[in-house]
């Protein structure tokens, strides 16, 4: 009322467009002058021990945004770039001037957030509430900050927010199962077993995460002193595999990024784990380039004698020893491949190729005593020059050190058996049979055959 | 038009400018300048801290540097070759105990410099002064080797305290002669373990009056390997890289000639391969027979209950230790073990990498373990750290279990410098832990206030306890990599009355592994358990120790023996260690 009388707000009143552009220019020109702060330097890394594939791109990224340093996401690549390569410190200070940049862009905040999640779970969390709060480019991105924000909320007990972000995913994907585990489990540790139930049961049925389900309800009965449900739950946790939790996207995002030896075998990995083997042999010998390491010759050399291309893997063992003359298990590999060559020719080089071999085993157990291979290896290939009380010597002898190796049983009862000696290998049978899965025929065929005689 | 992320204020007065600016670009930098206004109002803002209790200030000093007044001037040497071979990494074990028989503990130190080196182990024994004299030479345990774990334990029954240290590629048993010699009875006794030993125990698994042995195993390591970081950097390899090595149980035969049978097979133990690092032998069901729980590094743990016929069944699932609550199989290390709330039930904490966090699985119903590691304070500790040896003990006698944790990273991601950690371990280096237990099972982090024992940073790794001088409480050992092995002495102020009891069985002529030992006082019952494989790699004093508070005398003593039988003793003074020896107490 005291201000309304004055002449100032009379004036301010009545010059409203005047006033609002003053204000304007005002602001304008102080941001100018001051709100944009000094030019901020891209942070720069130690390159010191970098790999030069990794430094390239580093710079690149960096260089992109010193060409437009207003841009967010020129910002959020550079950290992405520099988080896929695990140089987190700099990371982080390009997703924080991303995220200044555009702090609509879900990425920038949660990536902060799902870094500082496991350093210090208490900073991170304003980062992924923000994350929530902005936008993201697809829906899994959507999802995955409500279930980051949620599962944090969980880990420092704050149930009932956590349960509020988990029904709010279900309500949006009812089948989310990551959601019905984090719901269940937050349930849980209210001690509300009932309510829990139905969310961990359907997160047991199907999904990525029926391990964990599964185990929560080995627990739970446990709980209720349901021994009978509590072992047979748990036996059916331990006969699955471990769950493959579905990849974070945002992690995913900058994975592809990572170049370098660490992404190189990481693709070569994949093709092995795909059965493709044939297409890392010219990715591999690429590599014995860029790469002239033991471990390239020797994954080249493996990955031949797998496509059964002994005489070329020999070559590429030798070298691999030539690089790293403790490698074990290039000593091994060489002297299998010697040995399947050796089944392929005929005397004298047959034996020759046995005794090289018989060197190259000698050499890795001597390099590694509890390695069992060459152990199991050198069995073969000494029963099959008619040492056979050299070769049961050997697999007896790792089969007393490791008699963890299913292998190692399988090979001395099958030899002694083919050898006559049946009692002896009746008497390996029970401790043999702890060890070696159902699934292995060869094993199962001569514990039947040896049962019947 | 809404404007999300921009608070109302601000929001009303772009919105009262806005119809009358028309330039775009100014309009955009405003629009800027009211988001960063916002992200840094909202988004910079750190959520408040957990709050510090009042009396953090006012937290004693538990422990004093007693390194060099005692004269141990041991240095481990982890002989770095810039191979980073992962076993360098690992560090070594300490263990306290009573070498000679003569009352008072002596120290075992481990080294890790591999077989060609001349670094080898060091035994001190400890004089009437309370200093130490190094026995090392001669004393049969001075061999160099890449030495892990050390276990303690009598196993010929000959009332002298034999050992067993593991090794990258080996594990060794020593017989004790008396006057601190030791002979290498590895191949004669049976033991043939030729994995990558961790920690070791020696539990009477079949209630024979036996010691057996387990040795855990880490994981099937191949030197060839090389792990690079993402940034080519090199690197320790993670145990991911490779197949975990499965446990070794041997049976002791009880002969006269000391001899082991290996069951691992037979007993199931040896089935199950996983990364296995640390371990704790008591009776974790309530059947009176002796468990083994294993902690696995990044793969569920391991609880093997035993099966009363010389068989363990693996049920660490159902029975709630094998994950976190949130289903996570975290790093599991270093291991320990008590009743954390004196509800007579033996809880579990288990160290873990710095970017998880430890876990405390509080046992209840018996046999049955929840993740309570938020509840007990434990999630917000003052700092993170990757954790190895830890151990449960009554540092300021006030009449529950705190706990102590050495940490060090196992990758350089530290940024600390000027440390005084050698050059090449100072990335992984990180500074000690202690946490104070309120007496209802909650603890507060008193690290800050205990500088000498957390403030330096060192990549620890063996932690061992034990009453070096008789004062009734519990001081603690370290071996870290590279770096002297230090000695603290307890020195908290004011503590609590104190009793401390070694439980003896006669007939076995040594101390009763495995054995329960409940004291009640004023109601309050509080239980510890005999043996002293805890920790990671170490081995602490098989002398139980009770912290008492204010209470001046004990209401009654119960013991459960390994063989199940139970005798009650009759209460008395604090303030003292009894002998209490099986077949004196009453039914």
């Amino acid at each position: 009322m005291l201000l309304r009388s004055t002449g100032i707000v009379r004036f301010l009143s009545r010059n409203r467009i005047v006033v609002a552009i003053l204000v304007a220019v005002l602001i304008g020109g102080g941001y100018f002058a001051f709100g944009r702060g000094p030019k901020v330097v891209p942070p720069q890394i130690a390159e010191v021990g970098v790999e030069p594939d990794v430094l390239e791109a580093v710079r690149e990224a960096r260089n992109n945004v010193i060409t437009s340093p207003s841009d967010a996401a020129i910002w959020g690549q550079y950290g992405m770039v520099l988080r896929a390569h695990s140089l987190h410190k700099e990371a982080n200070i390009a997703f924080a001037e991303a995220q200044k940049r555009n702090p609509y862009d879900a990425r920038w905040p949660y990536l902060i957030g799902e870094y500082l999640q496991s350093r210090d779970p208490e900073a991170a969390l304003p980062y992924l509430r923000q994350a929530v709060g902005a936008s993201s480019p697809k829906p899994e991105h959507q999802s995955m900050t409500r279930l980051k924000l949620a599962e944090a909320l969980l880990q420092r007990q704050d149930y009932v927010e956590a349960e509020k972000w988990f029904r709010e995913q279900l309500g949006v994907r009812p089948n989310d199962m990551r959601a019905s585990i984090g719901l269940g489990t937050t349930l849980l540790a209210q001690d509300k077993p009932d309510l829990a139930l139905p969310f961990v049961k359907a997160a047991a049925n199907v999904g990525a995460f029926r391990k964990r389900a599964t185990t929560l309800l080995a627990n739970l009965a446990r709980l209720r002193g349901d021994t009978d449900a509590a072992t047979a739950h748990e036996a059916e946790a331990n006969r699955m595999p471990e769950d493959e939790v579905p990849p974070d996207p945002f992690v995913w995002d900058y994975m592809t990024l990572q170049v370098g030896r660490k992404d190189a075998f990481g693709r070569i990995g994949e093709l092995e784990k795909a059965n493709r083997i044939q297409e890392t042999i010219p990715l591999l010998l690429d590599m014995t380039r860029k790469y002239p390491e033991a471990k390239t010759y020797f994954n080249l050399g493996v990955n031949l004698s797998a496509l059964g291309d002994h005489r070329a893997a020999i070559g590429h063992f030798e070298t691999t020893i030539l690089l790293d003359p403790t490698h074990a298990k290039a000593h091994n590999s060489l002297g299998l491949s010697l040995a399947v060559l050796a089944d392929t020719v005929a005397e004298p080089t047959k034996s020759e190729y046995q005794r090289r071999a018989i060197v190259e085993f000698d050499r890795a157990i001597e390099l590694k005593s509890d390695f069992a291979l060459p152990y199991i290896f050198k069995g073969q290939v000494l029963y099959a020059r008619g040492d056979q009380s050299g070769a049961f010597d050997t697999l007896r002898k790792i089969v007393a050190t490791r008699p963890d190796v299913a292998d190692a049983h399988t090979t001395l009862i099958v030899l002694l058996e083919k050898a006559g000696r049946i009692a002896e290998a009746k008497g390996l049978l029970p401790a043999a049979e702890r060890v070696v899965p159902l699934s292995d025929e060869t094993f199962q065929a001569a514990r039947l055959r040896l049962n019947s005689k | 038009m809404a404007l999300r992320g921009i608070p109302h204020g601000l929001q009303f007065a772009v919105s009262w400018i806005s119809p009358i600016i028309r330039v775009g670009v100014v309009m955009r930098h405003l629009l800027r300048i009211a988001c960063f206004v916002c992200f840094v109002l909202c988004g910079c803002a750190k959520s408040v801290p957990p709050s510090v209790p009042a009396n953090e200030a006012a937290t004693p000093v538990w422990f004093e540097d007693i390194t060099v007044k005692a004269g141990l001037t041991f240095v481990h040497d982890p002989n770095v070759a810039g191979k980073y071979f992962m076993p360098e990494s690992m560090g070594s074990g300490c263990a306290l105990f009573d070498v000679d028989g003569d009352g008072r503990l002596d120290i075992l130190l481990l080294n890790n410099a591999g077989p060609k080196s001349k670094s080898t182990n060091a035994l001190y024994r400890q004089k009437a002064d309370g200093t130490f004299e190094d026995i090392t030479v001669g004393s049969g345990l001075d061999f160099a080797g890449w030495c892990m774990g050390v276990a303690v334990g009598d196993v010929n029954n000959d009332g002298l305290p034999d050992v067993v240290i593991t090794e990258y590629g080996g594990t060794k048993l020593f017989l004790n002669l008396g006057g601190g010699k030791f002979v290498d009875v590895t191949v004669e006794a049976g033991i043939q373990c030729p994995q990558w030993g961790a920690s070791a125990a020696f539990v009477d698994t079949d209630r024979d009056g036996w010691l057996d042995l387990v040795v855990v195993n880490y994981v099937d390591y191949d030197p060839s390997k090389n792990c690079p970081a993402a940034n080519g950097k090199p690197s320790y390899c993670s145990p991911k890289s490779f197949p975990g090595s499965p446990s070794r149980l041997y049976r002791n035969r009880g002969t006269k000639r000391t001899s082991f049978e290996d069951v691992s097979l037979a007993s199931g133990i040896g089935t199950l391969p996983a990364p296995g690092l640390g371990v704790y032998a008591a009776d974790l069901t309530g059947d009176g027979w002796p468990d083994l729980f294993i902690a696995n590094d990044g793969k569920p743990n391991f609880l093997w209950v035993n099966q009363k016929n010389g068989t363990f069944k693996e049920e660490a699932v159902s029975r709630g230790v094998a994950y976190t609550f949130m289903g996570q199989a975290f790093a599991g290390m270093g291991i320990a073990a008590g009743d954390v709330d004196n509800d007579g039930l033996v809880d579990l904490y288990v160290t873990h990498l710095g970017l998880e966090t430890n876990t405390l699985w509080k046992q209840g119903p018996r046999g049955v373990f929840r993740d309570r590691t938020t509840e007990a304070g434990l999630a917000a500790t003052k700092w993170r750290g990757t954790g190895f040896g830890t151990l449960m003990a009554d540092f300021d006698a006030d009449g529950s279990l705190d706990i102590a944790i050495v940490n060090g990273r196992v990758t350089a991601s530290g940024i600390d410098t000027n440390t005084g950690v050698p050059k090449h371990w100072e990335p992984f280096a990180e500074r000690n832990q202690l946490l104070a237990n309120d007496g209802t099972g909650k603890f507060r982090d008193v690290s800050e206030a205990n500088k000498s024992f957390c403030e330096r940073f060192n990549v620890g790794r063996g932690l061992a306890s034990g009453d070096i001088d008789g004062d009734g409480a519990p001081d603690v050992l370290v071996n870290a990599i590279g770096e002297p092995a230090r000695l603290y002495r307890n020195v908290c102020p004011n503590r609590g009355n104190w009793l401390q009891i070694r439980a003896f069985d006669p007939k076995l002529n040594r101390d009763a592994y495995g054995a329960e030992v409940r004291v009640v006082v004023g109601g309050i019952t509080r239980m510890r358990v005999v043996g002293p494989a805890e920790s990671i790699l170490s081995s602490s004093s098989p002398i139980v120790n009770f912290g008492l508070g204010q209470a001046t005398s004990i209401d009654s003593i119960q013991v459960i023996w390994p063989d199940g039988a139970k005798e009650n003793f009759p209460g008395g003074e604090t303030n003292q260690t009894r002998t209490i020896r099986k077949g004196e107490g009453q039914p």
